[in-house]
């Protein structure tokens, strides 16, 4: 298993009705995700790593984790290129 | 003359009389007590007039243009200077809900305000939502409306004083009264135009609360002074809070959608 995907402390989140805001502090600014970009970002706070990722999001969606898949990694690099998470993560 | 607008406190001082005349009752609204900071904003000269506040300066020619000219230092200083967390909103009430519409300059926040004045809402502001940033409470802005001459003639020719393009006029005129115990959030509407679409009729649609938030965030003047605050504060004074779209067509039939929909 590869290791977790997690947020940088720095990071602040808030919780709009599920969906997520968060401040970048590298950016100094806030980020206002989308839903499913949100619902990536939740999963950030679990223990899986990216490929647990896609399936457990594949598996609420009811589609193909091999569909989802590259939705998951181009949230991942926009958090990263955000400052949001470990730019040494496996995104 | 002194008025405190956003928690400024602002001296005003005015050579010419006849513009203090003008200009008096048309400041009736705000507060008098003293601000937590101050600031003087000065007019020189009977013509040309000469005014400078730590905002902005200028030289007008006409009264009017001098009318529009402090009204608009006293806004820049009232929200460049103030303590309270703001963002370029008009803020009206009624039933005991209140509406909040962000929208930047010339998307029509004050032509709406206007016609929801007409609709029997109370006047809280057509500038900013200030907010406190500890308990979020609102700190009513209600500043004199400057409408122009279309939409004055549009929204039933109320009586105004002349500014520079433009007609200035109190609540009241408009059959409203300026509110200061604005009570929780209850709606906030996003404002969109598709070009020139004052003939057009509204389109009030649901959107997220994060939109909106998002939204109020991206129209305030002072949330890079604590982003994270900001952010929570708006989290936070917007919960339970209904949050629309408004495609803004005619200023009356807009009102009326408004008046329906969130009351």
């Amino acid at each position: 298993m590869k290791p977790a995907v997690k947020p940088v402390l720095s990071a602040v989140t808030v919780d709009v009705d599920g969906r997520a805001c968060v401040y970048s502090p590298t950016r100094n600014e806030v980020l206002f995700l989308n839903q499913s970009a949100s619902d990536i970002w939740w999963l950030l706070e679990s223990t899986l790593d990216v490929p647990g990722l896609v399936d457990a999001l594949a598996h609420a969606y009811g589609v193909d984790p091999e569909v989802l898949a590259a939705d998951v990694h181009q949230a991942l690099a926009v958090f990263a290129d955000a400052g949001l998470i470990d730019p040494g993560a496996p995104a | 003359m002194r008025i405190q607008a956003l928690g400024v406190e602002i001296v005003l001082a005015i050579e010419d009389p006849k513009l203090v005349e003008i200009i008096s009752p048309l400041l009736a609204h705000f507060a008098k007590e003293q601000g937590e900071s101050r600031a003087v904003v000065e007019v020189r000269g009977h013509g040309p007039w000469q005014i400078a506040s730590p905002a902005s300066t200028g030289v007008v020619d006409s009264r009017p243009q001098a009318l529009s000219g402090v009204l608009t230092a006293i806004n820049l200083t009232a929200v460049a200077g103030t303590p309270y967390f703001a963002c370029h909103a008009a803020v009206l009430t009624r039933a005991g809900r209140t509406l909040v519409v962000p929208a930047p300059s010339g998307m029509g926040k004050t032509t709406l305000t206007a016609a929801l004045l007409r609709r029997g809402w109370d006047y809280v502001s057509d500038e900013a939502l200030c907010l406190r940033w500890d308990d979020g409470s609102i700190v009513a802005y209600p500043r004199p409306l400057a409408l122009s001459e279309w939409a004055a003639k549009r929204l039933g020719d109320p009586e105004g004083v002349r500014g520079d393009g433009e007609r200035i006029l109190l609540p009241e005129a408009l059959g409203g009264r300026p509110s200061f115990e604005a009570s929780r959030i209850g709606h906030i509407v996003c404002l969109v135009r598709d070009g020139s679409s004052a003939d057009l009729t509204p389109i009030l649609r649901p959107i997220h609360r994060a939109d909106a938030v998002q939204e109020l965030l991206r129209r305030s003047f002072n949330h890079y002074r604590d982003p994270v605050a900001a952010l929570r504060l708006l989290a936070d004074t917007t919960k339970g809070a209904m949050a629309w779209r408004l495609r803004l067509g005619d200023p009356h039939l807009a009102a009326e959608v408004l008046t329906q929909d969130t009351v």
